[in-house]
């Protein structure tokens, strides 16, 4: 499934599933499923270096609540490798955003160019644990807590461009966009 | 040499050395947190093109690359896929070299070398440059004084139909590198004894800034900033001193130096001192660049293969060192060692180093990042044991899977176990 079911990218409530610290892209999409650009081919694959269960993991949090998944990590998430296909395999499979305390800084543009929210919160994986729901608000940078009395964390927004570029699904539909508005003249 | 030093507007010694380049470029002060727009002076580019790139154009019906952009700053080098190893791959090759004849873009065919090893070769590095690749390891060209920042393969559509890209500015690390290597202890053991210490998360979102002796290498300097990305760095830059320009006046620029210093007032998010002279020959053992230990004590691992090349360790210096301790000797692991470019290949023939290699009987194999990155010739299988002078060691990155056991090592020491038989420091005598 994709986020084009949910109407506003910008706003978000889905159920969190937690990973740690480190995980680079070769265990979020190993090279060995690279060499087929479909992504309904290589997103089976998404996060089986690390947790080989971890799509059906997704599809079992899409059954039961009929949320997206929100996906809470810790530092450096997404390092290493350049690869575009970690997070479109992410996103392919129905994780709504990535909250992390930080961002492999290839990985960070990669997402936002396929259109998959990354938000940055320092301490994230201490405040919230599995299977709870929360609400993201990226346009005025918090992330609610549904559980435990509603708790409100902040954080800073993304620039408008980079707002801009989420809402319109990413990079390629973006420009898809551009290039129709500079042809009509 | 012709260096420029522009009139400066703004207040240089407030400023990092990646601050200071940002400003220089654009002609106004930018600090560390502030996202700009921009046109890179360089760009590297590999079979990502076909991966993202040329399908992405075609979906947008995007005929042709923006006006504004120069065709020589954007090189394409088949580096990932081998030569003619596989089907797939050979097809990649060739819709990238139409592409590329199609809109004037400069083709590096596969086996001429690694691109980032490459890109300085061709005179395409210049003190001052913005560079961005689509590989985590363009961070290399930040030896040469630059601020050099892989991007993913969607970032290199936009700049192409757009002209331009974003970046933030990143807070910077000072990390000062003091004292003088010994024996056989080399740029790839400092850079696996700060994974070490710091850690794979140590610089998420920062760029390194290094100072450093005279006397450490350009060689070295690019090993270094290879492995910043390892510790997390969107950058790693080295100074400009006699040693760069030095080095520079080898090279035909494409562009004219401008160097940028480490202001003296310049705020540094953290600063951190590494004595070269107290740096051992180390050892990273599977699956993380950061678990690593003193080489002897790993002499019971017997590696299957020794793979002696990518663009962390492949340029002439690490194979002098590799001739050095292979002379006379037999390998007692099967050894391959791939030069980083062709013109590395040949001055490691003219040198007479190939033939210390063959006579060594390590297989000789044609430039490009081969084991490294998984692609081609030099992969592993199950439960196989692999020492490797390359950058990272995460599961199945070589081949085979979570039971495949990469270690990662300098030259020096893979050419010392090579003749040992097992992990072996080359400090010590055999």
């Amino acid at each position: 499934m994709s986020n084009s079911a949910y109407p506003d990218i910008l706003s978000i409530t889905g159920i969190i599933i937690t990973c740690g610290d480190n995980i680079n892209t070769d265990l979020i999409m190993p090279s060995q499923y690279l060499d087929n650009p479909n992504p309904s081919y290589f997103s089976q694959f998404v996060m089986s270096g690390q947790d080989p269960e971890f799509v059906n993991k997704i599809q079992k949090i899409h059954g039961q609540f009929e949320l997206p998944a929100i996906l809470v990590a810790g530092t450096n998430f997404g390092s290493g490798s350049s690869r575009e296909q970690a997070p479109a395999g992410l996103k392919y499979i129905g994780i709504a955003a990535i909250v992390a305390e930080s961002f492999g800084s290839i990985f960070f543009r990669n997402a936002i160019n396929v259109g998959l929210p990354v938000i940055t919160v320092p301490n994230i994986t201490k405040m919230v644990k599995n299977g709870i729901s929360v609400k993201i608000n990226l346009r005025k940078g918090f992330l609610d807590i549904l559980e435990q009395n509603s708790k409100k964390i902040h954080f800073k927004p993304l620039e408008p461009f980079l707002l801009r570029r989420l809402e319109s699904g990413g990079l390629i539909p973006e420009l898809k966009q551009q290039l129709k508005s500079s042809n009509k003249y | 040499m012709n260096i420029l030093t522009p009139i400066t507007k703004w207040k240089a010694e407030y400023l990092t050395m990646t601050e200071g380049l940002f400003s220089q470029k654009l002609g106004q002060t930018f600090k560390s947190g502030e996202r700009l727009e921009l046109t890179p002076d360089q760009i590297l580019t590999n079979e990502m093109l076909a991966a993202v790139v040329i399908p992405k154009m075609k979906i947008l019906k995007a005929s042709s690359i923006h006006g504004s952009l120069s065709r020589d700053s954007i090189k394409c080098f088949m580096d990932h896929g081998g030569v003619g190893t596989n089907t797939a791959y050979v097809n990649l090759h060739q819709s990238i070299r139409e592409f590329c004849l199609k809109h004037g873009l400069p083709f590096y065919e596969p086996g001429t070398g690694i691109g980032h090893i490459l890109l300085a070769e061709l005179g395409a590095v210049s003190p001052g440059d913005v560079i961005m690749g689509t590989d985590s390891h363009t961070t290399t060209h930040g030896a040469l004084n630059t601020f050099s920042q892989g991007i993913g393969g969607s970032d290199l559509l936009e700049i192409l139909i757009t002209g331009k890209t974003w970046l933030t500015v990143p807070s910077a690390i000072r990390m000062n590198l003091k004292g003088k290597l010994q024996g056989y202890s080399s740029a790839k053991d400092v850079a696996l004894s700060l994974l070490k210490k710091f850690g794979l998360d140590f610089a998420v979102g920062y760029s390194v800034e290094f100072t450093c002796p005279l006397d450490f290498s350009i060689a070295s300097r690019q090993t270094m900033a290879n492995m910043v990305a390892e510790l997390g760095a969107t950058s790693g830059i080295f100074p400009f001193d006699a040693t760069l320009e030095q080095f520079l006046t080898q090279l035909h620029l494409e562009r004219i130096p401008r160097p940028v210093t480490m202001g003296s007032e310049a705020i540094y998010e953290r600063e951190e001192i590494c004595d070269l002279t107290t740096v051992i020959p180390l050892v990273a053992k599977p699956h993380r660049p950061n678990n690593v230990v003193p080489a002897c004590e790993l002499s019971d691992i017997v590696p299957d293969q020794i793979y002696i090349g990518s663009g962390t360790n492949s340029r002439i210096e690490d194979l002098r060192v590799v001739g050095k301790i292979l002379r006379t000797n037999t390998v007692r692991i099967s050894t391959l060692i791939s030069p980083g470019s062709h013109s590395i290949f040949q001055q490691a023939e003219n040198e007479g180093l190939i033939k210390i290699f063959l006579d060594a009987e390590c297989k000789i194999i044609y430039p490009g990042c081969n084991a490294c990155f998984g692609g081609s010739i030099g992969l592993l299988g199950k439960g196989m044991i692999g020492l490797s002078t390359t950058n990272r060691n995460f599961e199945g990155r070589m081949g085979g899977d979570e039971t495949t056991n990469v270690y990662l090592a300098s030259p020096a020491t893979a050419a010392a176990s090579a003749i040992s038989g097992r992990i072996f420091d080359p400090g010590v005598n055999q």
